[in-house]
C-alpha cells in the first residue's frame, strides 16, 4: 500500500483535507503518516529502476514511493524538492540513488527500514553556539518520527528521526520552537537555557475535523448542516461504564436520560432527545447500531465495543430516518480494526456497590406509638416485637453490597486488504437487591475485506448471551414494610407471612425463594457488500443487510413458601419468546468534486420485516413443589396462550449534500416510508427536510478574526419527521374474548364486539426549525455549539375519548398538536495547559418547553378545550399533575367552613376559585415533569501520568409529589417516613396533618409536593498511566489503573429516595466504587 | 451531467428490480385474534352469545350490581374506604366529573357495551348469507330466532338498568358504524316501548326453560312483568297491571318451576343440582376452567373480621367463617328489624351473627366432619343496630364498628382447594340471578294493584311459609308490607333501588330507614328528593365523559347535579 509521506511544515488547509478525506473514504479511524513494519533490512535488498528527465526531486521521490514500499518524510521548506534533475538508474539501492540526488553537505539521509527521513545539514556550528535536542512522543509514549521542529520566525528547523529524536544546533538566543505534526496540536516551547526538551504531542482537540456518522454514510463535522452531537471513543473510554445509558447521562446537551433505579442490568433508564412531543406515543429515539435499527435494550451492548455515538437532534439530520426520526436518532458504531500490527487489549474492573439515598423510616417503637396514638391495636407479632423492643430494617434485609465484575479482551488489526476487531466480554453483576443478578457474555466479530479493487465485504456481528435468572426481593414493599414484623422462622428460613395482614403481611424477601431462569440469546448481525461502480468515479453501491434473532426463555416456579405459591398452591409460568428482524438496504452514494464544488448524493431503498412470537404456559395448583417449573401438566389450573406480531416497513430516501468551497453548505433530504400498522388509506408518508450551513471562518473578511477564532459556522435547518409509535394491528377491530361456562361446567368460548377503529390512522408529524452555531477559538482551546429550536407536532396519536354510547370508550386517532422550543449550549475548553498540567472542562446546558396546542376536543363554539380526564391542558406541558392543592392545616375545630365541618389537624384544601366551596373546579395544575434547565459539567485534570475526572449532573427547577409524605391509611399497615411530624395541639404546624386515617384528614386526596432539583457528583475517576519505560521490558505498550466512584454525593432538598425516583422504586439508587485496569499489548 | 444521467438510469433500473409489491408487503394479517366474520354461521353466533352471557355476568364484579342496591332503605355504605361506592355515603361526592370514583360511569359504559354487542348480533343475524345449520327452513328459522331472541332479551335487560338508573337515555338499536358524537336522550317511555318489544320477542321465541345458564322465556316474562308494573305506576294506567299479572301466571303456572323447601338451598344448589326455583342461573366454575369468573358479592357484603380478631390466624378464620369480604355495603338496621324472630331468613344459618374458630387449629382444614363442640365462638357481631342510638353514623363507622356488623350468608364462599384463597375476596360459585320467589312477590304486587288483596296475601304467604314466618291476612297487605317482604326475601339479591324507584317510594323509604340519611345531613336528603322538590329523583348523574365526548350535540345532565 502506498502512502503519501509528505510532511509539510506549515500545513496548508488543502493538504490536510486531502488526507482527512481519504481517511473518511476508506473508513479508517486513524491513518498516521508512519507505519511500523516488523521486517528489517528492506533498504538493503530493495532495488529500483528509474528513468526520469527534467523531473523535480519531488517527482523522483514520488516515483520511488510508487515502485517500492519506501516512503519519505521531509520538510519542503527546508529541503529543495523543486530542483529539476535527470536520473537514469538500474537495479540500484535507494541510498545510492539518494546520494545521486542530494549533495551530502546539504541533506542528511537517514534510512530506517522503509522509512526515510531527509533533513537539511546544518552548518558546522562553532562551539559557542547553543544547541538543543530531545525526543518527541505521542500521548502513549510512542516515538513520533517526522515531527517538524521549526525555529519560530525562520525557515530553519528539522524533522524527528525514526526514534522520534531530534537535535538542533546553532540556534539563536531566545529561540522559540514549534513542534507540529498532522492530526496533532502544534506545541510552542521557549527554549531558554534548556539543552534537552522532550515533547509529548497531543492529538488535536476533538471537534472541528471530526468525522461523524450521519446515517447511511459519514461526513466531516465541519460540513454538517444539522444539529449532531458526537461522543467519540476517547470520551467513552475515559470512564468505566457497565451500561451505555450511564455513559451518556448528562454528557450530551439535549439527550435526556432518566434513571428510575439501579438494577443489576442497568436497564432502568429511559432515553429521550430534546422535548417530549408525543402525548401517548413513545418518545424514545430510534437507535441505529452499525447501520441497522436496534430494538433491544442498550444494556445488551458491551460499552467497550462502542467506537462512537452520534445523536441526531434536529429535523434535518434525523429526517433521513423519516417516519421514525421524530424523536431523534442515536447512531451507535462499534469499533473496527485498524490496519497495522495486531493490538491486544485487556480491561477489567471490579465494583463495590451499596444502596444510597435511602429514606430513614420509623423504627418499631415509633411506628407502634403512631399506631397506638390513633387508637389502633397491635397484632400478636407486632405486640411481641414491640414489647421486646425489636425493630427490623427491611430495606437493609432486602439489599446487599453489590458487585460488578467485567472482563474484556479484544484483538484488532488488519492487513493490506482487510481489518478486524474481535472482542469478547464477560460481565457478571450481583445487584444491590437480593436476588437481582445479571450476566452478559458477548462476542463481537467485526471484519472488513477488499475482495477485489471494486468490491468490499464487511460484517459487524454480535453474539450475546444474557442471563437474568433469579427474582429480586420486593423492594417496593420493603421500604415501608412493618418494622415490627418478623423476617425469619425459628430455623432461620424466610418466613412466608411476616405479620397478620393479608395484603401487606407477605415477607418482601420471599420472591427470592422462587425458582427462575431467564436466558436470552441474541444474534445481531450487519453484513454488507460495497461496490465501487467501476465506470463512474465516485459512485458506490452498498448492499446492506441486517438480521437480528433473539430468543428468551423465562421460566418461573413460585413454591408454596412464596406469596404467589401460597395463594395458588404453586404457581408456574413458562414464557418462550423470540423475535426476528431482517432489513435489506440498497444504498447509492455519489460523490463528485469539481473546482470548489462538492456534491454528495445518497439514495436508499429498503425493506424491513419484524416478527415476534411468544408462547406462554401458566399453571397453578400443584401436588408438590419438587418438580419446579418442569411440571406444567401437573397443575390443576392451566392456561396456554400464544401471540404473534408482524410489522413491515418500506422506505425510499434521497439526500443531496452540496458545498461550495466548504464555506456554503446545503443539505436536503426526502424520505417516503410505508408502515404496515397504519390504516389502509394511509400506509405511506413523505418526510422532507432542508438545511444550510455557512462556515464564516472560510470567508476572506473573517481573516483578521482567525487569529482568535478558528471555527465559526452557522446552521439553519427545517424538516418534517414522523413518529410511527403505534403497535401492529391498531386499525383492525377484533372481537373481545369473554368466555362463559356451559351447563355442564365446561368452557363455553365467547367473543363479543366492542372495538371501533380508525382506518385513516397515520404518522404523528413533527415539523421543526433549528438554528445553530458551532465555534472554536484560540486554536480550538474553546469549542462549542449553541442550538435553538422550535417544533410543532401535529396529527398526534391520541386515544380520543368517544361517547361510551358507541360501545367503546376511545379510539386511536390522529388529532391534536403540541409545540416545543428550547435551546442547548455545549462548551468545551482547555483552561490550563502548562507543562505537565492540563485542565479541561466541558459544560452542557439545556432548557426546553413543550406545550399542548390542542387535543382534538372542542366546545360547542369550536374552541379547543382541555381534556381534563386525561390531564391534558392547552398551553401546558404534556405530563402535568392536576389535583386539589394542599393549603396547610386547619388549626382549630370549625363548623360550616367551605370544607364542611373540620377538625383541627385536618388538611386544608385550597379553594382555588374562591367561591366559598370546594368543587372539581378547585383542582389546579400542580407541577409538570419539565425542569427549568438541566446542566452537565465535566472536568478533567491531567498531571504527568495522573488523570482526574469528575462529572456533575444537575436538574433544576422541578417539583414532584413526594411519596414519603403520603398520608397514611387508617390502619397503618405500612411504615412511615421518620421525617413525618404529625400535627398535634401542642406542636401545631402547617405542614402535616394529625395522626389519623387518610380518609378523615385528607378527604380530597391531596399530595404533598416538594422541590426535586438536584446537583449530583455523578462520577469521579482517577487514572494512573504507567510510564512506558517501566513496561517496555514486559512487552506491554500501556497500562492504566483507575478508580471511579459513581453517585458519590447529591446536593438536594428532596427527602426520601433519590430526587430522580418519584415513586416506590423497585430498585433504589446505588453508590459504586470501581477499581479497574486497562492493558494494551 | 452524463454521469448523473447514468446514475439516474442505473438507479431506476435497480430500484425497479429490487422493489417488491408494496401493498402486499405492508398488508396486515393478524393470526391470533377473532373478527366479526365469526357471525356467519349458527355455531359462530353461539360463540357470540357466550361472549354476551359472559359480558352480562360482569354485573357481579366491581360493585356494578351493587350500584342498584346501595343507598336505599336496606343497604348503606358502611366504610369510608368503600372505593367506588364511597360517593353514596355523601351525595356531594357524587359529582359527574369525578371520573375516578364514578361507579355510574363504569356501569353505564358496560351497559352500552352489552347493548352494542347485542345490536351487532341482532343485525348480523338478518344477513341472508348466514348458515343456520338447521337442515330445514323451519329449524333454520328457529335457530335464527333463538339467536335474535337471546340478544334482544339481554339488550332489554341492559335498558332496564339504564332507564331506572338514568331516566331518559339514548336509545341505540342498530350496529354502530363509527363513533357518533351527536347522541340525544330518548324519552324513557319510548325506551320502555322498545324494551317491551324485545321482551315479547323473547317470550315468543324462547322455551320456558332451557339448559342451565341460558336465558329463557321465564326470564323474559319476569322482566316484562316488572316492566308492566313500572309502566303502570308511571302512567297510572291499571291495564298494565293486568298484563303484568298474566306474565307472572305464565311463569308460575308453567309447571317448570317450583319453590325449594329449604330457603338456603337457593344458594347452595344450581339448576342441574335440583334448584327448581331458579329462573335464571349465572354459570360459573372453579378457576381451573377457562371461562370461570371471580364474582364479588362476598367482597361487597361480607365483613372483614381480621380487623377485630388479630390474635387468630386469618386464613383459618376466613375458612370457617364463609370467606373474607370487605364490607363495602352493610344491611341497614331497619332491614334486620323487619324480620320476625323465628323467620328462617334471619336465623344464624342465613345471617352472620358470630365468628367461630377451631379449638385445635392444627387439625387439617375441612368444612365437614367437624362437631360444633370443636369450635369456640370468638366474636359476636356488633349489635348496635338494635339500640339505634348512634347519632352520627359517619363517625361510628370510622372505627372498628364498621367491620363488626352482621351480614348475609347468601354469598359465602371458600376455595375448596387452596387455603390461602380463603383470603381472596372473589367467589367462583354460580349465582341464582332470578328466583321464582321474586315472581311470586311481583305477582303479589300486581294483584294488589289490581285490587285482588287476598290473592296478594296468598302469594306473599307462599314465600313466607317456606321460611316459617307467620302467615298474614289480607288486611295486613299494603305496598309497604310488600316492599318489606321483598327485602326480607331478596335481601342482597334484589336491585332494591329499581324497586323503590318504580314504586315511587325511594325518597320516603330511604330517608326513613337508611342510617346515613336519617336526619343528619340536609344536603344528602335534598339529593334523594324527587325532582319536583329540587332533588335528583334518585337518578344517577350522567357521567361527565358522556356529555364531554358528545361534542356535536348537547346531552343534558340529570336534574340535581
Amino acid at each position: 500500500m502506498k502512502k503519501i509521506g509528505e510532511q509539510v511544515c506549515s500545513f496548508h488547509e488543502e493538504h490536510r483535507k486531502k488526507i482527512l478525506m481519504m481517511r473518511n473514504t476508506v473508513l479508517i479511524l486513524l491513518i498516521s503518516a508512519f507505519q511500523v513494519f516488523a521486517n528489517g533490512s528492506y533498504s538493503q535488498t530493495a532495488q529500483l529502476n528509474l528513468n526520469l528527465k527534467n523531473a523535480t526531486i519531488k517527482q523522483v521521490l514520488t516515483e520511488i514511493e510508487n515502485q517500492s514500499e519506501f516512503y519519505f518524510l521531509y520538510n519542503s521548506e527546508l529541503i529543495d524538492v523543486t530542483r529539476k534533475v535527470d536520473i537514469s538508474v538500474k537495479n540500484e539501492k535507494v541510498n545510492e540513488i539518494l546520494s545521486r540526488l542530494f549533495n551530502d553537505n546539504e541533506v542528511n539521509v537517514s534510512i530506517s527500514d522503509r522509512h526515510i527521513v531527509l533533513t537539511p545539514v546544518t552548518e558546522k556550528s562553532d562551539q559557542q553556539q547553543k544547541s538543543v535536542s530531545g525526543k518527541v512522543t505521542d500521548s502513549n509514549n510512542q516515538p513520533l518520527p517526522g515531527v517538524t521542529v521549526l525555529i519560530k520566525g525562520t525557515a530553519q528547523g528539522t524533522i524527528t528521526n525514526a526514534d522520534g529524536n531530534y537535535s538542533l544546533t546553532n540556534i539563536p538566543e531566545n529561540t522559540v520552537l514549534l513542534f507540529s505534526f498532522v492530526g496533532m496540536k502544534t506545541q510552542v516551547i521557549v527554549v531558554g537555557s534548556q539543552k534537552s526538551i522532550n515533547i509529548v504531542m497531543e492529538e488535536m482537540a476533538i471537534g472541528i475535523e471530526e468525522v461523524v456518522a450521519v446515517g447511511y454514510g459519514v461526513m466531516k463535522k465541519s460540513d454538517i448542516t444539522g444539529s449532531v452531537a458526537s461522543i467519540s471513543s476517547l470520551k467513552l473510554e475515559n470512564r468505566p461504564n457497565v451500561s451505555l445509558n450511564q455513559m451518556l447521562q448528562g454528557n450530551v446537551a439535549g439527550l435526556n436520560i432518566r434513571v428510575s433505579g439501579d438494577d443489576a442490568e442497568g436497564s432502568k433508564t429511559s432515553v429521550s432527545i430534546r422535548t417530549n412531543n408525543s402525548i401517548t406515543a413513545s418518545n424514545s429515539p430510534l437507535i441505529i447500531l452499525d447501520g441497522v435499527p436496534f430494538s433491544g435494550n442498550l444494556s445488551e451492548l458491551n460499552p467497550n465495543d462502542i467506537k462512537s455515538i452520534e445523536v441526531l437532534k434536529d429535523a434535518s439530520s434525523s429526517a433521513i430516518y423519516g417516519s421514525r426520526g421524530a424523536n431523534g436518532v442515536m447512531i451507535i458504531s462499534s469499533k473496527k480494526g485498524e490496519k497495522g500490527k495486531m493490538k491486544v487489549r485487556y480491561s477489567a474492573y471490579y465494583t463495590f456497590e451499596q444502596v444510597t439515598n435511602i429514606p430513614k423510616m420509623m423504627d418499631g417503637q415509633a411506628f407502634a406509638q403512631t399506631k397506638l396514638g390513633r387508637g389502633q391495636t397491635l397484632g400478636v407479632i407486632e405486640q411481641m416485637n414491640y414489647d421486646a423492643g425489636k425493630t427490623t430494617d427491611w430495606l437493609k434485609l432486602c439489599t446487599q453490597p453489590g458487585h460488578k465484575n467485567q472482563h474484556d479482551l479484544s484483538v484488532s488489526g488488519g492487513g493490506e486488504k482487510f481489518d478486524y476487531f474481535i472482542s469478547t466480554s464477560l460481565a457478571d453483576v450481583k445487584g444491590i437487591s437480593k436476588g437481582d443478578d445479571f450476566t452478559r457474555v458477548s462476542l463481537r466479530l467485526n471484519f472488513n475485506m477488499n475482495l477485489t479493487k471494486w468490491l468490499t465485504f464487511g460484517t459487524n456481528t454480535l453474539l450475546g448471551y444474557y442471563d437474568r435468572s433469579g427474582i429480586a426481593a420486593d423492594l417496593s414493599e420493603a421500604y415501608d414494610f412493618n418494622p415490627l414484623a418478623e423476617p425469619y422462622n425459628e430455623d432461620g428460613s424466610i418466613r412466608l407471612k411476616s405479620w397478620d395482614d393479608p395484603v401487606h403481611g407477605f415477607n418482601p424477601l420471599n420472591p427470592t425463594l422462587a425458582d427462575n431462569t431467564d436466558n436470552q440469546h441474541t444474534i445481531f448481525s450487519n453484513t454488507y457488500f460495497l461496490v465501487d461502480i467501476p465506470f463512474i468515479k465516485g459512485l458506490t453501491y452498498k448492499f446492506n443487510t441486517g438480521y437480528t434473532y433473539s430468543s428468551r426463555s423465562n421460566n418461573t416456579y413460585y413454591g408454596k413458601n412464596t406469596q404467589q405459591g401460597f395463594r395458588d398452591n404453586g404457581n408456574l409460568s413458562i414464557n418462550n419468546a423470540y423475535h426476528k428482524d431482517w432489513i435489506i438496504e440498497n444504498i447509492f452514494n455519489y460523490k463528485k468534486e469539481f473546482n470548489k464544488n462538492t456534491l454528495f448524493l445518497t439514495g436508499l431503498y429498503s425493506a424491513q420485516s419484524e416478527y415476534s412470537e411468544s408462547n406462554i404456559i401458566s399453571s397453578q395448583n400443584f401436588f408438590s413443589d419438587d418438580l419446579s417449573y418442569f411440571q406444567p401438566n401437573n397443575g390443576l389450573t392451566k392456561e396456554l396462550s400464544m401471540s404473534s406480531i408482524k410489522k413491515t416497513h418500506i422506505s425510499q430516501m434521497f439526500r443531496l449534500n452540496y458545498s461550495f468551497d466548504h464555506r456554503y453548505l446545503f443539505t436536503s433530504t426526502i424520505r417516503r416510508d410505508g408502515y404496515s400498522a397504519f390504516g389502509k388509506n394511509s400506509k405511506f408518508g413523505l418526510f422532507p427536510s432542508a438545511a444550510i450551513g455557512w462556515n464564516i471562518t472560510g470567508e476572506s473578511f473573517s481573516e483578521p478574526l482567525r487569529k482568535y477564532v478558528n471555527t465559526l459556522k452557522l446552521r439553519l435547518s427545517y424538516g418534517i419527521n414522523g413518529n410511527e409509535a403505534i403497535s401492529a394491528y391498531s386499525t383492525i377491530a377484533a372481537l373481545s374474548e369473554n368466555n362463559y361456562i356451559d351447563a355442564t361446567g365446561k368452557t363455553a368460548f365467547g367473543y363479543f364486539s366492542t372495538q371501533i377503529k380508525d382506518q385513516n390512522l397515520r404518522w404523528e408529524k413533527t415539523a421543526s426549525f433549528n438554528g445553530g452555531i458551532d465555534f472554536g477559538a484560540f486554536s480550538n482551546r474553546i469549542t462549542g455549539a449553541f442550538d435553538i429550536f422550535w417544533n410543532q407536532t401535529s396529527d398526534l396519536l391520541l386515544n380520543k375519548t368517544i361517547s361510551p354510547i358507541n360501545g367503546d370508550v376511545s379510539v386511536l386517532q390522529n388529532i391534536g398538536a403540541t409545540k416545543g422550543k428550547g435551546y442547548e449550549l455545549e462548551i468545551s475548553s482547555v483552561n490550563i495547559d502548562k507543562g505537565n498540567f492540563k485542565w479541561s472542562t466541558s459544560v452542557n446546558w439545556t432548557k426546553y418547553l413543550t406545550e399542548i396546542v390542542n387535543v382534538g376536543l372542542t366546545d360547542s363554539t369550536g374552541n379547543y378545550i382541555d381534556d381534563i380526564a386525561s390531564k391534558w391542558f392547552i398551553g401546558h406541558p404534556v405530563n402535568v399533575e392536576y389535583n386539589y392543592k394542599f393549603d396547610g392545616i386547619w388549626q382549630e375545630n370549625q363548623t360550616g367552613t367551605y370544607m364542611g365541618d373540620v377538625k383541627a389537624g385536618d388538611i386544608k384544601v385550597l379553594d382555588a376559585d374562591g367561591d366559598g366551596k370546594l368543587t372539581p373546579l378547585d383542582r389546579v395544575i400542580l407541577y409538570s415533569d419539565m425542569p427549568d434547565f438541566t446542566l452537565g459539567i465535566n472536568n478533567t485534570f491531567k498531571y504527568k501520568n495522573w488523570t482526574l475526572y469528575f462529572f456533575l449532573n444537575g436538574v433544576f427547577g422541578i417539583e414532584n409529589k413526594n411519596v414519603m409524605y403520603e398520608i397514611p391509611d387508617g390502619e397503618l399497615r405500612v411504615n412511615l417516613y421518620s421525617g413525618i411530624h404529625f400535627w398535634t395541639a401542642e406542636n401545631a404546624s402547617n405542614d402535616y396533618p394529625r395522626n389519623a386515617a387518610r380518609a378523615d384528614v385528607n378527604k380530597y386526596s391531596v399530595s404533598l409536593i416538594r422541590h426535586a432539583s438536584f446537583l449530583r457528583l455523578q462520577d469521579i475517576s482517577l487514572t494512573y498511566s504507567f510510564p512506558k519505560k517501566w513496561l517496555s521490558g514486559a512487552g506491554i505498550e500501556g497500562l492504566d489503573v483507575y478508580t471511579n466512584i459513581k453517585n458519590l454525593y447529591t446536593l438536594t432538598n428532596w427527602e426520601g429516595f433519590d430526587p430522580e425516583i418519584n415513586s416506590r422504586p423497585d430498585y433504589p439508587m446505588s453508590r459504586s466504587i470501581y477499581l479497574g485496569l486497562k492493558l494494551n499489548f | 451531467m452524463k454521469n448523473i444521467l447514468k446514475i439516474l438510469s442505473i438507479s431506476i433500473i435497480l430500484f425497479v428490480a429490487i422493489s417488491c409489491n408494496e401493498d402486499e408487503f405492508l398488508q396486515e394479517n393478524p393470526k391470533d385474534k377473532v373478527y366479526v366474520t365469526l357471525y356467519s354461521s349458527y355455531s359462530g353466533f353461539k360463540v357470540g352469545l357466550n361472549g354476551l352471557y359472559a359480558l352480562v355476568r360482569d354485573q357481579y364484579q366491581g360493585y356494578w350490581e351493587q350500584l342498584f342496591m346501595v343507598s336505599t332503605d336496606n343497604a348503606w355504605v358502611s366504610t369510608a374506604g368503600s372505593g367506588e361506592l364511597a360517593p353514596f355515603r355523601n351525595y356531594s361526592d357524587l359529582a359527574p366529573a369525578m371520573a375516578k370514583k364514578n361507579l355510574p360511569g363504569s356501569v353505564m359504559t358496560w351497559l352500552y357495551q352489552v347493548i352494542n354487542a347485542s345490536n351487532v348480533i341482532i343485525s348480523r343475524a338478518q344477513n341472508p348469507g348466514v348458515n343456520w345449520e338447521g337442515g330445514s327452513d323451519a329449524i333454520n328459522e328457529a335457530n335464527k330466532n333463538f339467536v335474535i331472541a337471546q340478544a334482544r332479551l339481554l339488550r332489554a335487560y341492559a335498558y332496564r338498568f339504564l332507564t331506572n338508573g338514568w331516566g331518559d337515555i339514548p336509545l341505540v338499536l342498530d350496529e354502530p358504524e363509527g363513533p357518533r358524537d351527536d347522541w340525544s336522550r330518548t324519552p324513557v317511555a319510548d325506551v320502555r316501548q322498545a324494551m317491551e318489544e324485545d321482551f315479547l320477542f323473547a317470550v315468543n321465541h324462547l322455551p320456558m326453560k332451557d339448559v342451565q345458564g341460558i336465558p329463557n322465556a321465564a326470564v323474559a316474562c319476569h322482566y316484562l312483568l316488572e316492566l308492566y308494573l313500572t309502566i303502570g305506576y308511571a302512567k297510572k294506567d291499571n291495564s298494565f297491571y293486568v298484563k303484568a299479572e298474566t306474565m307472572a301466571d305464565n311463569v308460575i303456572n308453567s309447571g317448570k318451576y317450583s319453590l325449594l323447601t329449604n330457603f338456603s338451598d337457593n344458594f347452595k344448589k344450581d339448576v342441574n343440582g335440583g334448584n327448581t326455583e331458579c329462573l335464571w342461573f349465572t354459570n360459573n366454575a372453579y378457576s381451573d376452567v377457562i371461562g370461570s369468573f371471580g364474582g364479588e358479592n362476598k367482597k361487597a357484603w361480607h365483613s372483614y373480621p381480621d380487623k377485630i380478631i388479630k390474635n387468630k390466624e386469618p386464613y383459618t378464620l376466613y375458612f370457617y367463617n364463609g370467606g373474607r369480604g370487605q364490607l363495602r355495603i352493610a344491611v341497614s338496621d331497619s332491614a334486620w328489624r323487619w324480620y320476625e324472630a323465628n323467620d328462617f331468613r334471619f336465623s344464624k344459618e342465613m345471617v352472620k351473627k358470630f365468628y367461630i374458630y377451631p379449638k385445635n387449629p392444627a387439625r387439617p382444614l375441612t368444612l365437614t366432619n367437624w362437631a360444633p363442640a370443636e369450635f369456640d365462638t370468638v366474636f359476636y357481631t356488633n349489635v348496635s343496630f338494635f339500640t339505634n342510638s348512634k347519632a352520627n353514623w359517619d363517625d361510628a363507622i370510622s372505627g372498628n364498628l364498621a367491620y363488626s356488623l352482621p351480614y348475609t350468608r347468601k354469598w359465602e364462599y371458600v376455595d375448596p382447594l387452596v387455603l390461602a384463597n380463603s383470603s381472596s375476596t372473589s367467589s367462583l360459585q354460580g349465582i341464582p340471578s332470578l328466583r321464582l320467589a321474586d315472581t311470586y312477590l311481583l305477582r303479589a304486587e300486581a294483584r294488589f294493584r289490581n285490587g285482588n288483596i287476598s290473592g296478594a296475601a296468598s302469594d306473599l304467604n307462599v314465600v313466607r311459609k317456606r321460611s316459617s314466618a307467620s302467615l298474614i291476612s289480607a288486611s295486613a297487605v299494603d305496598m309497604d308490607f310488600i316492599l318489606d317482604e321483598r327485602s326480607r326475601e331478596l335481601l342482597c339479591e334484589e336491585q332494591r333501588r329499581i324497586t323503590l324507584l318504580r314504586t315511587g317510594t325511594f325518597y320516603e323509604r330511604t330517608s326513613k330507614y337508611n342510617p346515613q340519611m336519617r336526619g343528619i345531613n340536609a344536603y344528602r336528603l335534598l339529593k334523594m328528593r324527587p325532582v319536583a322538590e329540587g332533588g335528583t329523583g334518585g337518578l344517577f348523574p350522567i357521567p361527565q365523559v358522556f356529555i364531554d365526548a358528545n361534542t356535536a350535540a348537547v346531552l343534558p345532565q340529570n336534574p340535581g347535579y
